[in-house]
């Protein structure tokens, strides 16, 4: 299994820069899933990687070769497709050996290696059948064969599970995180969704139009966003970000109250809290104040959105179910523990001290 | 709903109303072909009758034989001639025009647009404005009176027939042309293998249109044929009747007998016409 | 395509331009695939229509050189009566056969677009005349037409009307052209009624719910999203109105008959180049005749913009 090596990847559509510059390690053995925004570049620095889109400056080495130029075929890697893209007019056992006849594999090692791959995804009985008998969850598993039986250095996912119903690609992704141990293979996964990546990877890349946000494992990034784009976009509510200023007392919020941590002589900050670090507090307790402007009761949880009296808005995760009526005035308090800061470019100040 | 149960009898008359309209337009629709049918089998003096007969009594059959041992109207000739024409037309239509409209339905290439606008323009050209070069290079050849000029274009293909194609040609995804670009298929071996075995259904499609038009073609093969016995159909019936206009029985049943294979061959395979068709209007 | 003076990329240095290896098999296959279509409409279309531009400013008998004489070809033409006449014929052909046969289709478009056992029939109904070969079609009609023996005339006749000589009397020949043309329009009416059925039903119904009235829903949801097949229609109807020959040169020969009311501008180049061989002449023709379908065209998509509703999408 090989290591990816991408290095000053740029690539550009006309004039539209659209990949300005990746640089990202992938240790051999390891799962990293590209997250990002829709049109962030994420799939086509996937396809790059695949030899499917080509590059205009910059360099891809796959176990240790230059693949930078080489064709898709001969780069070892294997792709899963967001709609499977199994050849709907061959059997599933066509559909696996076509690539290794392609390869010029003799009759028998074909057959030997589609037999084995198909027992390893218990997908043998499948094998006889067109991908129009067959249902979502098997076409998908089909194709993840399909990827297998080349033996890649390196698995390329680009959304596979994001046409299958949320039973399935929960099965679906267990499956893939049981293949990534097993054949302790290199892998790639796009996706945007965000509970797939943190379940899934070794290490996260958040990316956003054309750029690395932050690289890191999943808690690195839910826990410490490197900048206020990765700490709007990972977590779910997001982050609230309210505007802040390192006072002599601590991090002092635009409307007030003081509530500790690191001082400073007024700098300017953003205050990232995650909803769930926010708790009902009684008026005089409070860090902040506002109208309950929408309830969301999901049984062991409440979503609380405010109004605040500056007009910004605020999000609370309650535990249990929580009874706020539309419109009431809620008085909310900032647990600091795990609290994030960012300067006025955006970008994390040191971190608070742990709890 | 209780639409389906029971119709009041508002709906009812609605319905009657509906129908009786519709049958009513179709047999305008139809009567021209009735009528050739039933004058093909009667005499000269029958289809002239007063009053008007609305049935062959009797039928004619030796309208038939005697249509099929004219001299002056070789229709067996001329029939495989037809057979011919649109038949080889027909699988040039589906050879040629096939590699262009998957170079422009699934291949990405810098003047890709640019050539595809040029067919379009192509298709909307009126065929005379390019056709006079044309004749008068062929017949610098010396290949007037044969079916090389109207069969040789369509090697090359045919702005109709690929803007058809291209709509199903768009239908494949991409991702299946990237599946087999990373299984190392060449680009050739991807339209082969990969493409072409999905779209057996359209190319039928496109084969019957390019039936079709050949069979009806008559402005082409009106030029560049000069004998009778080369004749297709279209010109045969045309030069027949130009010649021998009182002669209504013999004509009829030469239209009828012209117009039978078409019409068979489409009752047959309804299904793939609409299909094509409504690949045309989406644009 | 040159990339202008590009930044430098913050995180890594400036690595040298690569090639654009992995999409240069892609296009090669494009440009390979797309070959011999390219060859063939250089051949078959802009080479001929170059020359043909040429040709219509020489006197050329088809054997010989053709000899430069200018714009006299033109001169010639605007002096023809036939070349007025035929252009007249051919105008008032299109321009009353195009609409009616639009709005016939459209008709039966919206007559066929409902759920009933019969409407494979009618389908097909509709569909049938554009089987028959424009030969045989136009020979049925002149027999269908006929005066005194002909159904048509006998049924209006029955009904208390007093039919014309469709074929013999010049005022009536050209609507008898007119009347053949609207006959074969199953293509136009399977095109609108594919245009309906593409409709989504959801759209349909919630104009059910803005209005009750049926003609609403036609005149303010049906129309506009259809006006893409609507234009579809009327570009290819015009373009092959002014080409129409067949009929033509069945029903009038050569010559028109009955006094030239059914002479056609096609039949008139025809005769010119391939009775009389006036190349020059034809060629003259020809471009007049490009011309004018081309200004056609272009006023018809540059106000299509005003009147075609694109829904959001692929083209």
């Amino acid at each position: 299994m090989g290591a990816v090596q991408l290095s000053g990847l740029r690539k550009f559509y006309g004039a539209l820069e659209v990949i300005k510059g990746v640089d990202l390690a992938v240790n051999a053995g390891e799962l990293v899933v590209f997250v990002g925004p829709s049109g962030c570049g994420k799939s086509t620095l996937l396809r790059m990687i695949a030899g499917l889109e080509d590059v205009d400056y910059g360099r891809i080495d796959i176990a240790g070769k230059d693949v930078t130029e080489a064709p898709p075929a001969q780069r070892g890697v294997a792709m899963v497709f967001q709609n499977y893209a199994l050849y709907p007019h061959m059997t599933a056992y066509d559909n696996l050996a076509y690539g290794l006849r392609r390869a010029g594999l003799a009759r028998d090692a074909v057959d030997q290696r589609v037999k084995e791959t198909a027992a390893l995804l218990q997908i043998t009985e499948l094998l006889p059948r067109k991908p129009k008998a067959m249902s979502g969850g098997q076409r998908q598993r089909v194709a993840i064969g399909r990827a297998i039986v080349r033996k890649p250095e390196v698995f390329l996912f680009d959304e596979p599970l994001s046409n299958l119903d949320a039973a399935l690609r929960v099965e679906m992704r267990s499956q893939i995180a049981r293949l990534h141990q097993e054949l302790a293979a290199t892998m790639i996964f796009v996706t945007h969704d965000q509970v797939e990546a943190m379940t899934l990877a070794d290490r996260i890349v958040v990316l956003n139009a054309g750029r690395v946000e932050q690289i890191g494992t999943p808690r690195e990034v839910y826990h410490r966003p490197a900048n206020l784009f990765v700490a709007g976009f990972i977590g779910s509510p997001a982050m609230n970000l309210l505007p802040a200023s390192l006072g002599a007392g601590g991090v002092t919020l635009a409307s007030g109250p003081v509530l500790g941590g690191p001082t400073g002589t007024g700098a300017a900050v953003t205050l990232g809290v995650r909803p769930d670090r926010l708790s009902l507090a009684p008026p005089e307790a409070a860090h902040l104040s506002g109208a309950a402007k929408l309830i969301e009761h999901l049984g062991d949880e409440t979503i609380l959105h405010l109004h605040l009296d500056d007009g910004a808005a605020l999000t609370l995760k309650l535990a249990g179910d929580v009874a706020v009526t539309l419109g009431a005035r809620v008085h909310a308090r900032i647990d600091m523990t795990g609290a994030c800061l960012f300067g006025a470019d955006g970008r994390a100040l040191r971190p608070l001290p742990a709890p | 709903m209780s639409k389906q149960r029971k119709a009041t009898p508002r709906a009812r008359l609605a319905m009657l109303t509906y129908h009786a309209l519709m049958l009513a337009i179709s047999a305008i629709f139809l009567l021209p072909f009735y009528w050739m049918t039933i004058s093909a089998f009667k005499t000269n003096a029958e289809i002239f009758s007063d009053p008007v007969t609305w049935l062959p009594d009797p039928i004619r059959w030796e309208n038939v034989t005697s249509l099929l041992t004219r001299d002056d109207f070789p229709f067996v000739q001329q029939f495989l001639n037809s057979v011919f024409y649109a038949g080889t037309v027909a699988l040039l239509v589906c050879l040629s025009c096939s590699l262009a409209a998957y170079s422009f339905g699934c291949l990405r290439w810098r003047g890709r647009n640019l050539v595809f606008g040029l067919t379009i323009c192509a298709l909307l050209m009126p065929t005379i404005v390019t056709f006079l070069p044309v004749y008068l290079a062929w017949s610098k050849i010396g290949l007037t009176g044969s079916y090389w000029p109207l069969i040789t274009p369509f090697l090359f293909g045919d702005a109709f027939f690929i803007f058809m194609l291209r709509q199903f040609f768009m239908g494949v995804p991409r991702e299946l042309l990237d599946a087999a670009r990373l299984d190392g298929a060449s680009e050739f071996r991807i339209w082969w293998q990969i493409v072409m075995p999905q779209l057996r259904t359209p190319l039928i499609i496109v084969g019957l249109f390019a039936t079709v038009y050949t069979w009806n073609e008559f402005f082409m093969p009106l030029i560049y044929l000069q004998d009778r016995e080369a004749f297709p159909l279209s010109v045969g019936l045309f030069t027949f009747q130009s010649q021998r206009a009182v002669e209504w029985s013999v004509s009829m049943m030469g239209a009828f007998l012209t117009a039978l294979p078409m019409i068979v061959l489409f009752l047959f395979t309804q299904r793939l016409f609409q299909r094509g068709l409504s690949s045309t209007g989406l644009k | 395509m040159p990339i202008t003076a590009p930044i430098a990329p913050q995180a890594a240095p400036l690595l040298p331009r690569r090639n654009r290896k992995a999409q240069r098999a892609e296009a090669r296959a494009g440009l390979f695939f797309a070959l011999p279509w390219i060859i063939g409409m250089t051949i078959f279309v802009a080479l001929p229509l170059i020359v043909t531009f040429y040709i219509a400013q020489t006197k050329f008998q088809i054997v010989g050189a053709p000899k430069w004489v200018g714009l006299q070809n033109y001169e010639a033409l605007l002096r023809d009566p036939a070349f007025w006449k035929s252009a007249q014929n051919t105008l008032i052909f299109a321009a009353i056969s195009v609409p009616l046969k639009l709005i016939i289709a459209l008709g039966l478009a919206l007559l066929l677009n409902r759920a009933t056992a019969l409407l494979g029939f009618y389908r097909t109904v509709f569909y049938l005349p554009f089987l028959m070969p424009a030969v045989a079609g136009s020979v049925v009609f002149m027999l269908l037409l006929t005066p005194n023996a002909g159904p048509v005339n006998i049924a209006l006749e029955a009904m208390g009307l007093n039919p014309p000589d469709w074929l013999l009397d010049p005022k009536a020949a050209l609507w008898t052209l007119i009347l053949l043309s609207l006959w074969p329009l199953g293509v136009e009416t399977l095109v609108f009624l594919g245009g309906l059925q593409n409709i989504p039903k959801d759209v349909s119904e919630a104009a059910d719910l803005d209005s009750p009235k049926r003609w609403h829903k036609l005149v303010w949801i049906t129309l506009p999203l259809i006006t893409p097949m609507v234009l579809f229609n009327l570009v290819i109807g015009i373009i092959y109105s002014f080409q129409v020959f067949t009929q033509a040169i069945v029903i009038g020969g050569t010559t028109g008959t009955p006094a030239e009311s059914t002479l056609m501008y096609m039949v008139v180049l025809y005769r010119a180049a391939f009775r009389y061989f006036n190349m020059g002449l034809a060629a003259a023709m020809a471009t007049v005749l490009f011309v004018v379908v081309l200004i056609l065209t272009l006023l018809i998509f540059k106000t299509a913009r005003s009147w075609v509703h694109y829904e959001g999408g692929e083209t």
